[in-house]
């Protein structure tokens, strides 16, 4: 049994917001849910708990493990916790509203995972994010971008790094490789993590085309700046029409990205694909100073409602709004508390409704009640002079 | 992550002999002698690059999580951690060494199941998962050599140079698990948010290793 003393304490991974962070916290998520809106995002909220098998539809193993389950009372069968919500925006799509044309959907929510991402990661962080379903090309990559960008702008967030990247260059690469599972899985963890000694100790052990060994090595040294494009177009040339079909993508995007948002930093690494189990085409991650994670990620998981019935392009991202508000370099406008006096007076009262309606925020002491209004947290206070009630400064 | 600052967090002990020379080369020289010094933090001759000195196990944690950029740690050390929370892009290629199962010589190991004191348990636990064996762990922080012959432990998993430390406690080495070396890692984010310095630190670590003359393991 936990020791009396011990009651007070929160499992690892698990936090509370507390005033005035509560609030901020409150805010944010409430003004980047209004940006989500005014680019045509429809507010979903999504159940807590589902059947496991419908939140395990994403072929993700990292996702299916953050997974907390228990099982139903009522049905027998076993339901999960959302760890993500991307899941369940999928079974809206596909099952609920089979929409033809392009979805739009965004959503503000806490999930639970039993395994935090990274060591102080949380366990139940706020996910913001928004979707898109049924439209296939970067153009939609780009909108969901677009709003990831803003969104950090929204959160107070200076100059962050947008790095790109896209699931089929290292993907296409190791299936032509036609590697024995196990050993397509160490190479792939080998290139994800730019281990060149295990990746060119990997390629010795199997007799690969020089070609398609010299891609593979140099692969993972493929991240800076556009130019990094330009070396994978001619390093990649003999290797198959999606390689060179994701560099063309990846060309075009930053092009438009950087005609929307001029000065924006980009940074490509053409073969990161660490936390994106389940992609199938551009990724995309927000990076700042200060912070050694990304802030947000996205990217674009085509089919991913298949497992519904229906298989329709999707791209979208999220973003955990305690992370964003932690690195926030904004000032949030901090309301007046009022303090009241504890009487039973008629004009008093009046006053305290007449303000409150407008919408400020009033704490009228108790009968007998002795703290100070500075010690209530008060800055101002209602006091009484000749004319009446009137708002002071404490 | 400081901004301004490159960190790089060095192990401390006799590995930190063989990496100064090559950071030396690189052009990272700390300010002051780092040998017997209690300090923990140094200044470099380079205005904007850190150096501390921590345990090789606390390197993948500092890198890991941004406080450093930029490690210097024992494949060992990279490989207990679980290394997804950063990149290891160079090769030092020193305080290179194999990492062995080891048990008294001649003993059998045919248990159905096995008893392994080891440092390294993460590591440990991995192998014999992958070999499809079931073993109990027993996780010890030093005098391996003792377990079995306490009757502790059937065998262990340690780090082997010579063969003669276990040798001269009557074990052998036995199965080979992985290559032991000297490995540069970088944060994720560092990568990307410092890329032209890092790169470029990188780049300069690469040359100093790729002058080293070629020593057989």
């Amino acid at each position: 049994m936990t020791p009396k003393a011990n009651r007070w304490q929160l499992p690892d991974g698990v936090d509370e917001v507390l005033p005035p962070r509560a609030l901020q916290l409150e805010i944010l998520g409430r003004e980047i849910l209004d940006l989500f809106g005014t680019w045509g995002y429809d507010l979903i909220k999504t159940p807590l708990i589902e059947f496991l098998e419908s939140l395990h539809i994403v072929p993700s193993a990292e996702l299916q493990l953050s997974t907390f389950t228990l099982v139903d009372q009522l049905s027998g069968r076993t339901m999960g916790v959302r760890s993500d919500i991307t899941s369940q925006v999928a079974r809206i799509d596909a099952h609920v509203l089979q929409n033809t044309h392009p979805t739009r959907l965004c959503y503000a929510d806490t999930v639970l995972r039993t395994r935090p991402k990274g060591q102080l990661g949380s366990r139940c962080p706020r996910l913001a994010g928004a979707e898109l379903y049924g439209y296939p090309d970067i153009e939609g990559d780009l909108e969901i971008i677009s709003l990831m960008l803003h969104s950090l702008r929204l959160a107070g967030i200076e100059q962050p790094l947008l790095a790109l990247g896209h699931s089929s260059i290292c993907r296409e690469l190791l299936l032509a490789a036609q590697l024995p599972p196990n050993d397509a899985a160490e190479l792939f963890e080998a290139l994800q993590n730019k281990a060149t000694t295990d990746i060119d100790r990997l390629l010795r052990q199997h007799s690969l085309p020089a070609s398609l060994s010299e891609c593979l090595r140099r692969l993972p040294t493929l991240h800076g700046d556009a130019s990094v494009l330009t070396i994978a177009r001619s390093l990649f040339k003999q290797s198959g029409g999606g390689v060179q079909a994701a560099i063309d993508q990846l060309e075009n995007l930053a092009a438009s990205i950087r005609l929307r948002f001029p000065g924006q930093q980009i940074f490509l690494d053409l073969c990161e694909l660490r936390g994106y189990d389940y992609h199938t085409g551009v990724i995309f991650s927000a990076y700042v100073e200060g912070h050694g994670e990304a802030i947000a990620n996205g990217g674009r998981y085509d089919g991913i409602g298949a497992g519904f019935g229906r298989a329709r392009p999707a791209t979208g991202f999220d973003t955990d709004l305690l992370t964003l508000l932690s690195l926030s370099k904004r000032e949030f406008h901090a309301p007046d508390l009022i303090y009241a006096p504890s009487a039973e007076d008629a004009a008093l009262s009046r006053k305290i409704a007449e303000l409150r309606h407008t919408g400020y925020r009033i704490v009228q002491a108790f009968p007998g009640q002795q703290d100070q209004p500075a010690a209530l947290g008060c800055n101002k206070q209602l006091v009484q002079d000749g004319s009446g009630w009137k708002v002071t400064a404490v | 992550m400081n901004p301004q600052k490159l960190v790089i967090a060095l192990t401390k002990g006799r590995i930190l002999d063989e990496v100064l020379p090559l950071l030396e080369k690189a052009g990272v020289v700390p300010s002051e002698t780092i040998g017997n010094s209690r300090k923990l933090l140094f200044n470099s001759n380079l205005p904007d690059v850190q150096l501390m000195v921590i345990r090789g196990s606390d390197v993948c944690t500092y890198v890991e999580l941004g406080s450093a950029d930029i490690g210097i740690a024992g494949k060992d050390m990279i490989l207990e951690y679980g290394s997804q929370g950063f990149y290891e892009p160079v090769d030092l290629r020193i305080a290179r060494c194999r990492l062995m199962t080891a048990a008294p010589t001649g003993a059998s190991l045919d248990s159905p199941r096995l008893r392994v004191a080891s440092k390294f348990v993460n590591i440990a636990k991995q192998y014999f998962a992958r070999l499809g064996r079931q073993v109990d762990i027993i996780k010890l922080n030093g005098a391996l050599e003792l377990a079995p012959l306490m009757g502790l432990a059937d065998c262990i998993v340690d780090i082997v140079d010579t063969g003669n430390t276990l040798r001269a406690h009557g074990l052998e080495p036995r199965d080979f698990i992985a290559e032991i070396s000297t490995r540069v890692i970088v944060n994720r984010a560092a990568m990307k948010i410092k890329h032209e310095r890092v790169q470029s630190l990188l780049q300069r670590l690469q040359a100093a290793v790729d002058a080293m003359p070629a020593v057989k393991v």
